[in-house]
């Protein structure tokens, strides 16, 4: 990089407000129009300059950084520098390095992060086509996103610039006409950046008939055996019913099941078109059974991939076999939760039933069959029936004599005809029972008592 | 039979098919038979020798250094599949491309399928029509060859391939050079003396997605029901020149991006090298 290519920059912050950045050199073209610049002695390294604060806070003329490197990538110009610790952004640096530094309202960059890309054109008539940006680790994104914002902006400004430049280059940039200039929305915060035209394609259509041409062999089709031809019907995915394939017959590469079955497709139209052609033309496709040749894969690697298949095979039985048997077990399960219930309830309508008779409610012993006469859904319904039938039960029948109909029945006869009579209250059971139950029935335990348990504890 | 002289587009298929009766023959011990019984098949074709060889086509499969292993068995598998090809030790790349022109000459081929590889990444795959003619430069991708085990297609080595072609093909001019590029070069040519005289393959060239897939067919029943024998691979056009091997560009393919583009830059990847170990 020569010095006459380091030209004057206007450069541009990024994106809370714009900044300027003037590199100095003392470079011919340019030392005229700046009478009053420091000229420094040297180009290299360069101590970067910047003159004044976009924001208003007021700086002037200040060192803020070193230079370190410079490259060049796809016509653009970059240039790493190191802005000096003392510096946040550029609006941040004061008057002179030497003052305390006085900080605007935004807050200040950390020393590591502070480095600035800085780019230009590499024309330098043109020299306002870059900006600066202080970019610390989180901002770097952005930037490079304006940058190719700018980059479409580029052509229009250019006009503007130049214009904007060549009084600029008159006098020495302020900060009040920078300001003026981002006002009007002229300068943009960012990279700007020389794009090149968009890269032209040969199709070279005239010279690829013409060699088309030249090349083109006539031979019969026999020689070279070629169809062009479109897919043939997917008959499966119409007799199904799906949805057809687009009508320009264009393929989606990526789906590999639709593009695969396109090819496949495509092959077989061209052997069904085949077919009558090489019969005609006395070329056979089936090979004798007894015509032994080299195959293009080995009979070893054919052996291979029949027992890969016959393997796969074997896999997806046993899966079945075991889904069927998981199945089966839960089946299984289920079916012994339904005996178990089964035998359940049974034992509950036996124990009901047997209650029912040693209350008396009941005086059959059919429960004791068990299911040959009646299933456990009819005895139940039987005794429902039964039950039904004898009304209402013995105390309501009690009440009823004592106090229904009526009210009382004191002051009535009693002992006359037929009550005498009435033998309904009769229970031969208990007046044939001799010396049974008393009371409640004596004892309901039939436990020995203390005395008698301890002669027997003693006897054993 | 053994004391037959093998001669090109004499009786050589028929000395061929009597070896094969004669390996046979060792196991069984029914030579004479077997051969009769041949004879007498209607459906076995003419044999080879009963027409001449006119369209000399020789494809020469090459590649320069530095190829997987994958590469090769493609090359190996093309051979495998084009009687009409021949092989050739690994060119240099520090020569220049227009010494393959030269090896070709050696070689007495006038097609050739080269392959190279870049940065042991890239497949690029040159196809070229060898003393004037045209020729292309391809990026290659998913390549699967012969040995994969879900091919499970087989075929003669040797038979002649049916060539199917997208009608995509002949609407474009690059297509439709390309198009007789590929039939020039894949198909094989008829009496040829190491070829099978049976059609039992078909080799598709279909364009999708601005791109070239290749699929090679096994044809199993005369209904066309059709099992994959491979290699697959899938060509991606970079250009096509009018010369071989060099000479004015014919065509650019506007799609293309370089495996390189998608890498960033080494001076970018300096930069932010030098910002992150700061």
């Amino acid at each position: 990089m020569c010095k006459e290519n380091l030209p004057y920059l206007c450069a541009l912050g990024s994106d809370p407000g714009p900044c300027a950045v003037r590199l100095s050199v003392p470079s011919s073209s340019n030392s005229q129009s700046r009478t009053d610049s420091p000229g420094l002695a040297q180009v290299w390294p360069r101590r970067a300059q910047r003159s004044g604060c976009g924001c208003g806070c007021g700086g002037t003329d200040a060192d803020i950084g070193t230079f370190l490197s410079v490259a060049r990538h796809q016509n653009v110009w970059i240039l790493l520098f190191v802005l000096d610790s003392k510096v946040g952004r550029p609006r941040d640096v004061t008057s002179s390095p030497r003052e305390p530094l006085r900080t605007c309202e935004q807050e200040r960059l950390p020393s590591t992060a502070a480095f600035s890309f800085f780019t230009f054109s590499a024309h330098s008539h043109l020299p306002s086509h870059s900006g600066l940006m202080v970019v610390d680790s989180g901002t770097m994104e952005p930037a490079e996103e304006q940058q190719q914002e700018q980059e479409e902006e580029e052509e229009e400004e250019e006009e503007e610039m130049l214009g904007l430049d060549s009084e600029e280059e008159n006098s020495e940039m302020s900060d009040d006409e920078l300001q003026e200039a981002f006002a009007s929305g002229l300068l943009k915060p960012g990279m700007n950046v020389l794009v090149d035209q968009p890269k032209k394609h040969v199709n070279n259509v005239e010279g690829m008939k013409q060699c088309l041409a030249d090349f083109r062999k006539d031979l019969p089709w026999v020689e070279r055996l070629v169809l062009t031809n479109p897919p043939a019907e997917d008959v499966l995915s119409q007799a199904e019913g799906k949805v057809p394939k687009p009508a320009n017959g264009d393929v989606n590469a990526d789906d590999d099941f639709q593009r695969e079955m396109f090819f496949y497709r495509q092959a077989q139209a061209t052997v069904l078109e085949a077919l009558p052609l090489l019969s005609k033309h006395g070329i056979a496709t089936k090979r004798p059974e007894d015509y032994f040749a080299e195959m293009a894969k080995s009979d070893q690697h054919m052996q291979k991939i029949r027992k890969k298949l016959i393997s796969k095979q074997m896999i997806l039985e046993k899966s079945e076999k075991a889904k069927k048997l998981r199945e089966q077990r839960k089946f299984g399960k289920k079916v012994q939760v339904e005996v178990i219930q089964k035998r359940q309830k049974e034992k509950k309508a036996m124990m009901t039933a047997v209650k029912r008779y040693q209350k008396g409610m009941t005086d059959k012993l059919e429960f004791l069959e068990g299911d040959k006469k009646q299933p456990g859904k009819d005895s139940a319904q039987g005794s429902k029936k039964a039950a039904a039938k004898k009304g209402p039960n013995a105390k309501r029948k009690f009440k009823d004599q004592k106090f229904g109909f009526g009210g009382k029945k004191s002051g009535k006869k009693w002992n006359t005809k037929e009550s005498f009579n009435d033998v309904s209250s009769f229970r031969a059971k208990v007046a044939n029972a001799k010396g049974g139950k008393k009371g409640k029935g004596g004892k309901q335990n039939k436990r020995p008592g203390k005395s008698v348990r301890k002669k027997m504890k003693g006897r054993s | 039979m053994s004391a037959f002289k093998r001669k090109r587009g004499g009786q050589g298929a028929v000395g061929k098919k009597a070896k094969k009766a004669k390996v046979v023959a060792d196991r069984d011990g029914a030579p004479s038979e077997t051969e009769q019984g041949t004879k007498n098949e209607v459906t076995v074709p003419a044999p080879v020798s009963s027409g001449k060889w006119t369209n000399k086509e020789r494809v020469l499969i090459f590649s320069s250094r530095g190829i997987n292993f994958r590469t090769r068995h493609l090359m190996q598998d093309l051979r495998t599949m084009m009687p009409h090809s021949k092989a050739d030790t690994k060119m240099d790349r520090k020569d220049k491309l227009f010494v393959v022109n030269e090896v070709c000459e050696i070689k007495n081929c006038n097609k050739c399928l080269f392959f190279e590889a870049k940065k042991k990444q890239d497949l690029y795959m040159w196809i070229a029509n060898s003393p004037h003619g045209p020729s292309a430069k391809f990026l290659v991708q998913n390549i699967h060859t012969l040995a994969e085990l879900k091919m499970t297609g087989n075929c003669l080595k040797g038979s002649r391939p049916l060539l199917s072609f997208d009608p995509k093909f002949d609407k474009e001019p690059q297509f439709a050079l390309l198009k007789e590029l590929f039939i020039q070069t894949f198909s094989t040519p008829h009496y040829h003396p190491k070829s099978q005289p049976f059609v039992d393959h078909v080799y598709t060239f279909t364009i999708a997605d601005n791109r070239i897939w290749f699929r090679n067919y096994q044809i199993i029943e005369e209904d066309a029901s059709l099992v994959e024998i491979g290699p697959r691979f899938v060509l991606n056009l970079i250009k096509v020149f009018q010369g071989s091997f060099g000479g004015p560009t014919l065509y650019e393919n506007p799609d293309f991006k370089s495996p390189n583009m998608v890498k960033p830059s080494s001076c970018l990847l300096k930069l932010y090298a030098w910002y992150f170990c700061k």
